[in-house]
């Protein structure tokens, strides 16, 4: 438990667990608006995904090389599976598709050139280990292919880049 | 559709098991190659004992869950009141709440100079999602869904994860090579940027790379003492941004055009999509343009630094031969070894005779010029291939137009590049041509 509240002493995203009781009071009460229901969520879930992502980097540093990396390779993104799950539940398959490909965006663009923008700005001369980044960017790449193959008979899409509120 | 449920339960076992390989083949059978940023893993902060770190593993899954039934509960009816789209809150809303803290940490890592592990962090949360997630939500929405989810994505998102995915590997080549090739406009001369032909006597190269350096310190000189540079100005402005740089802005520019306009069907797209389109292609140029402005202003930055790194090297060292190393390094290619221990020397004076530079490196009016040039050249390489669609009604005939200018730029694009570093010029041209029709042909292919 002591760890715990260090941890929290640390991280101040570990601040926003704050937001969890209240969140769950007003949902309980069912006094607030779906609107601020939303933003209660939002905010809740963020200290979680950075409970997750330290508790996972915890078990993988301390079991073997191997273990760790497939842990972190299948759990590294429970949140967002999780977050995931509930909305294929509900049959929101929008929310889910769009979360899938925004993730994808996020991670290999902004994240990406943000941190080389961070790095450069601060260290002139940066190195990393090209050898994984290249498997990785050609297993993404396949995986975009393949996500995205639609064969010519399948139904179209509603046309326009956005599709309507529902689908 | 029945077809297309079971191709994509067959694309979606197959992307499993090619995820599960390439963990076997870093994780194990090659785990050598990759070891750099399996050892970078640790965080910085104490790991928690293992007890401990499994139970909030467990409990929080489930808060989690519990939290996220909330969100999606009352996410329709919020994004209705907030007049968000679904798609904006999935993409932009759930992405940044799933990768906040691995962000986080990403960029703390860069902070640090880690940036194996941002690297790491970055595009293997990337791949984890759609080689795995994805797939894991498209087998669980048969038991858990109401009815089971294809992989069928709307065209603006098959857009923006292809630029993504395709961008994301060039960003690195691209950002290696900014900090090699970008000339310093008003800095110590890039070194490497002026590599010469092999097979020039010697005296003529020394001559040549002496006069360079010479040339532009003391231009440094003059500009550090404030000291009117007006018709320094003049040359210096012309060569802000050289022909290598300035042409491939422009094919970069035409080919992300070209990416969006080639998506457009000819046959069914209406003018609303049209003009979707052509704003869409303008808005990613805008965005890259800036991207691109601001990556020279950092590469510009790098490469003085890198240089005054050099000069400061050379002053400290104890010895001419340590100091001869340096340089030698930071000439291209064997150009160091074959000046020998004289040429070294003589760029070595040079270095000593120059006046004290400032401590710190910083901009000038030139490197915001040349972003500038940078980002205009971006944008407005839309144009030309946007164009046609404005003014020809017929959706073919404006569509053929518009690849007949982009292929036309690119051709001339290439023939310049060619003629610049001294090739075949007709054949770069055509090279470069035939590469602009084979993204077109795959864009196609891929269903715009």
């Amino acid at each position: 438990m002591n760890l715990l509240l260090n941890e929290i002493r640390r991280n101040s995203l570990l601040r926003l667990l704050l937001f969890v009781p209240v969140m769950l009071v007003v949902e309980h009460l069912e006094a607030g608006t779906p609107t601020l229901l939303f933003v209660l969520s939002i905010l809740a879930i963020v200290p979680f995904a950075a409970l997750l992502s330290h508790a996972t980097e915890s078990v993988a540093t301390k079991t073997s090389d191997a273990v760790g990396g497939l842990l972190n390779a299948t759990l590294g993104n429970l949140t967002e599976l999780v977050i995931a799950l509930a909305a294929l539940r509900a049959g929101e398959y929008m929310l889910v598709k769009a979360s899938i490909a925004g993730a994808i965006v996020t991670n290999s663009l902004f994240m990406l050139g943000a941190s080389f923008l961070l790095s450069g700005l601060r260290h002139h001369t940066q190195e990393f280990n090209s050898a994984s980044a290249r498997l990785q960017a050609g297993q993404l790449f396949l995986a975009t292919i393949a996500l995205l193959i639609r064969p010519p008979w399948a139904q179209r899409m509603p046309s326009g880049p956005w599709p309507s509120l529902r689908s | 559709m029945a077809f297309t449920e079971k191709l994509s339960v067959f694309l979606t076992i197959v992307l499993i098991a090619t995820y599960g390989l390439g963990l076997l083949f870093t994780l194990r059978t090659h785990r050598e190659f990759f070891g750099a940023a399996e050892s970078h893993r640790e965080g910085d902060a104490a790991p928690w004992p293992i007890s401990l770190a499994l139970g909030i593993l467990g409990d929080v899954t489930v808060l989690v869950a519990l939290v996220s039934e909330v969100f999606v509960a009352s996410v329709q009816d919020a994004t209705h009141a907030l007049g968000m789209s679904q798609a904006f809150v999935g993409f932009i809303v759930v992405a940044l709440v799933g990768c906040g803290a691995e962000m986080a940490s990403a960029f703390s890592g860069a902070r640090k100079n880690r940036l194996d592990l941002s690297v790491g962090i970055a595009l293997g949360s990337a791949t984890q999602i759609a080689l795995f997630v994805a797939l894991v939500l498209v087998l669980a929405s048969y038991s858990l869904g109401p009815q089971p989810m294809t992989l069928q994505f709307w065209p603006g998102a098959v857009l923006m994860v292809l630029l993504a995915t395709v961008t994301a590997p060039n960003i690195q080549r691209r950002s290696l090579s900014l900090v090699y090739w970008r000339p310093g406009p008003c800095g110590l001369p890039d070194l490497r940027h002026h590599a010469l032909p092999a097979s020039s006597p010697r005296a003529l190269r020394r001559a040549t790379t002496a006069s360079r350096l010479n040339e532009s310190l003391r231009h440094r000189g003059r500009m550090r003492k404030g000291g009117s540079m007006s018709n320094m100005d003049k040359e210096k402005r012309q060569r802000v941004l050289d022909p290598v740089s300035r042409i491939s802005e422009i094919i970069f520019g035409v080919l992300m055009a070209l990416s969006f306009t080639g998506s457009l069907n000819a046959a069914t797209s209406g003018r609303e999509e049209v003009r979707t389109v052509m704003l869409t292609a303008l808005g990613c140029n805008l965005a890259w343009g800036l991207v691109d402005a601001v990556m020279y202003l950092v590469a510009t930055l790098t490469g003085r630094a890198r240089n005054q790194m050099l000069l400061r090297m050379v002053r400290s060292a104890s010895d001419p031969q340590s100091a001869h190393a340096g340089i030698a390094e930071a000439l291209p290619g064997r150009m160091g070894e074959e000046m020998g221990a004289e040429g070294l020397e003589d760029i070595r004076q040079h270095l000593l005779a120059l006046p004290d530079t400032p401590a710190r490196v910083r901009f000038g009016q030139d490197d915001f010029l040349g972003a500038l040039g940078v980002f205009l050249l971006v944008v407005l390489s839309t144009f030309p291939v946007v164009v046609p669609f404005m003014f020809i009604s017929k959706m073919a005939l404006a569509m053929r137009a518009s690849n007949a200018v982009a292929l036309v730029l690119l051709f001339i694009g290439g023939y310049r590049i060619g003629h610049y570093a001294g090739g075949v010029a007709w054949r770069a041209g055509l090279a470069m041509a035939a590469v602009g029709g084979v993204l077109v042909s795959i864009i196609m292919a891929l269903g715009g």
